[in-house]
């Protein structure tokens, strides 16, 4: 097992070659910033982005290698120490800075700090737990790393998608292992945090950027889902950066300043699909501003052009290798337009709009009608969304509904008025493209944090004593029961992460089933091809694998196949030789999988073709016999 | 971004003769007590502070 001291330092040479090398590139591209932190945290995004940037070279040419990697790190290093003198100005400050204990900021920032470290020891820990990372956000990146290339895995959802952020978890993978993969992300939320921080200074006050940081910090799918390999919040950071770059140039116009905030967003945009709202907002912002400066028309089509075609030239790679092996560069999003191979069950843009009807009824179900807004005002209501989330993604606290009525009182500069609309058009798109799941507009919150922090320092600077300190009194009441939270959400991993238990007892009692995959492993042949049924996580499994009946994957429709012997065709035509499968089906899934050992059919299949090798109270392995 | 300099007043300082204007006075005490309000509310009905209550053993 790789220790937690090496992942940490691991961690630490990835920052310092991003924000080294990423300092030197944009002193390189003169491109001039307001204040220390803010040039920190653009160089940071933009040494990421190189780092990106070449490790989807090597994916795309056949080179994920380990050594290659790794001399692509060192590469980035040898750059880094050029802009590294630089970056030691831009943190310098920090050094004169004198922890201040009688303002009520210390004790915001003490306790934003807190809930960070509580987060990093959960990132620390082996990916466990939640399905989607272990299933694609994860699995992915290893497989592309044993294949040495961004391979093709057509049975699992999302194998085509952009893939920015799972770029930077093959680097975590090939330098260290999941944890610091992990920590990357936990590292992405950090930097959101620093960056809104840095964000509400420059446009806002110190006062706004640090409440608006912390507030950030403490909402419940940041701390949830921060320290997982999830990538949502490397979508939020880029978008940010992005947003912030734009802002920047509309403030004070320069080419290097577009270009900047273009690049920014098509990194976002690599992130995954959803990424693709950074464009729409953004193009929207940009001609609004030109719009309003009385620019004409001409400086307009210029300028949105040079913001589109840099954005979608650093996504194009991913569009390309989707057209490429499915024939459809969004695959299998809009598989109708573009006649890509086919999917089981596509996932769709919204839950009335289906990319995958006819043209002009797609166009035609942009808007909504009143009835949708109906028949979903309780799934987008934020509302619900504090008090009735349904599941830990839509779970956004208390801040966003107890603060932002606050505007009513506070909101007087037109730059807040600015922010608020951006808010109020990034919800619209959220609830209308996103699936109204606030993990897929992580940005949106980011937003909101900055007004909710404006709400803040006006309330805890009220020169009534009254109301400063019984808001303040009110504040600190919460932080100490989200920080009781995130520290017994990270209880369970402390013995994993301190060395106290080994990390395959972790799992085992971890991962429900890392027991079975590591039978696969230890005793199956290397050139198994192993069926999962019932499950889709496959990150700890080293043999190829299939999302056998997923209805994603749509691989085996049990419905075509009635008998055991058309079943077992479908298998062999599919080259499955072993089958993972659950046993006892929760009832949550019922809908998507039979219940295999209650199910006539497939206890008529199992008795025929299939050969237990290995079983523990969750999983079985099988061996397919088709003789 | 559009210029800072063209500030617009709201419609609470508008409605208030200064900044220690009653109206001004009552609707930051709404404020507040909408705040600490749904605060507890949230803590009670989302579980905090009965988890907290079994933290602490009382």
């Amino acid at each position: 097992m790789i220790d937690t001291a090496l992942i940490l330092v691991l961690a630490l040479l990835l920052l310092l070659v991003a924000g080294g090398a990423g300092h030197y590139l944009l002193a390189r591209a003169r491109i001039a910033f307001a204040g220390r932190l803010e040039e920190a945290c653009f160089s940071v995004a933009a040494g990421l982005g190189a780092l990106i940037l070449s490790v989807l070279a090597l994916g795309l040419t056949g080179l994920l290698y380990r050594p290659a990697i790794w001399g692509v790190v060192l590469v980035w290093l040898l750059v880094a120490a050029r802009g590294l003198s630089g970056l030691r100005d831009l943190v310098r400050p920090l050094a004169s800075i004198r922890p201040e204990p009688r303002s009520f900021e210390f004790w915001l920032v003490a306790a934003g700090v807190l809930n960070a470290l509580f987060g990093l020891v959960r990132a620390l820990a082996p990916p466990h737990g939640a399905t989607d990372p272990l299933a694609y956000q994860l699995a992915l990146p290893r497989i592309y790393l044993a294949k040495h290339f961004l391979s093709f895995e057509p049975t699992i959802t999302g194998a085509l998608y952009p893939s920015n952020v799972n770029l930077l978890y093959v680097v975590g993978l090939a330098l260290g292992d999941g944890s610091l993969a992990q920590v990357i992300h936990w590292l992405t939320g950090v930097l959101c945090t620093l960056g809104i921080w840095a964000l509400g200074e420059r446009y806002f006050s110190r006062s706004v950027g640090v409440w608006g940081a912390v507030l950030f910090s403490f909402t419940p799918i940041v701390v949830y889902f921060g320290p997982q390999g999830y990538i949502d919040l490397g979508l939020c950071y880029f978008q940010l950066m992005a947003f912030w770059a734009l802002f920047n140039r509309v403030t004070a116009p320069s080419r290097g300043g577009l270009v900047l905030a273009a690049l920014l967003c098509g990194l976002a945009i690599g992130v995954k699909h959803q990424g693709l709202a950074t464009a729409v907002v953004g193009a929207a912002v940009l001609g609004g501003c030109v719009l309003k400066q009385r620019q004409g028309w001409r400086i307009l089509l210029r300028h949105e052009a040079l913001y589109l075609v840099v954005a979608f030239l650093l996504v194009l790679p991913w569009y390309a290798r989707a057209w490429y092996w499915a024939g459809n560069p969004v695959w299998p999003l809009a598989n109708a337009w573009f006649s890509g191979i086919p999917f089981g069950a596509p996932p769709t843009l919204s839950t009335e709009l289906d990319p995958s009807a006819a043209a002009s009824a797609f166009w035609g179900g942009l808007l909504p009608s009143l009835e949708w807004f109906r028949l979903y005002a309780d799934a987008m209501s934020p509302w619900a969304w504090t008090f009735r989330p349904t599941g830990m993604q839509k779970d956004i606290g208390v801040y966003v509904v107890a603060l932002l009525p606050g505007l009513l009182l506070y909101l007087r500069r037109r730059r807040e008025a600015w922010l608020l609309g951006f808010c109020v058009a990034y919800y619209l798109m959220l609830v209308r493209f996103l699936h109204m799941n606030p993990r897929y507009g992580l940005i949106l919150f980011a937003g909101l944090s900055l007004l909710c922090g404006l709400v803040a320092s006006h309330l805890s600077h009220s020169p009534r004593r009254l109301v400063a300190w019984s808001f303040r009194g009110g504040v600190a009441a919460t932080f100490m029961l989200n920080l009781l939270l995130a520290g017994l959400l990270c209880q369970p991993v402390v013995p994993v992460v301190t060395g106290a238990e080994a990390r395959d007892s972790f799992l085992q009692r971890s991962v429900g089933n890392y027991r079975a995959l590591q039978f696969v492993n230890a005793n199956l042949p290397a050139t198994a091809v192993v069926m999962f049924q019932g499950l889709v996580e496959g990150y700890y499994c080293d043999r190829a694998y299939l999302w056998g009946d997923h209805p994603h994957s749509g691989l085996i429709r049990y419905q075509e196949h009635p008998t055991p012997e058309d079943l077992v065709r479908r298998f062999r035509e599919l080259k499955v030789t072993h089958v993972v499968r659950i046993l006892s089906m929760p009832a949550v899934r019922r809908a998507m999988y039979p219940d295999y050992f209650s199910d006539p059919f497939q206890e008529a299949f199992r008795r025929r073709y299939l050969r237990p090798l290995y079983w523990d109270e969750s999983y079985v392995v099988f061996e397919v016999v088709y003789s | 971004m559009p210029d800072e300099s063209a500030e617009r007043e709201n419609w609470a300082t508008i409605a208030t003769p200064g900044s220690r204007g009653w109206l001004r006075l009552a609707a930051e005490l709404l404020l507040l007590g909408w705040v600490l309000g749904l605060f507890a509310y949230f803590y009670q009905v989302r579980g905090y502070l009965a988890l907290a209550r079994e933290v602490l053993g009382l």
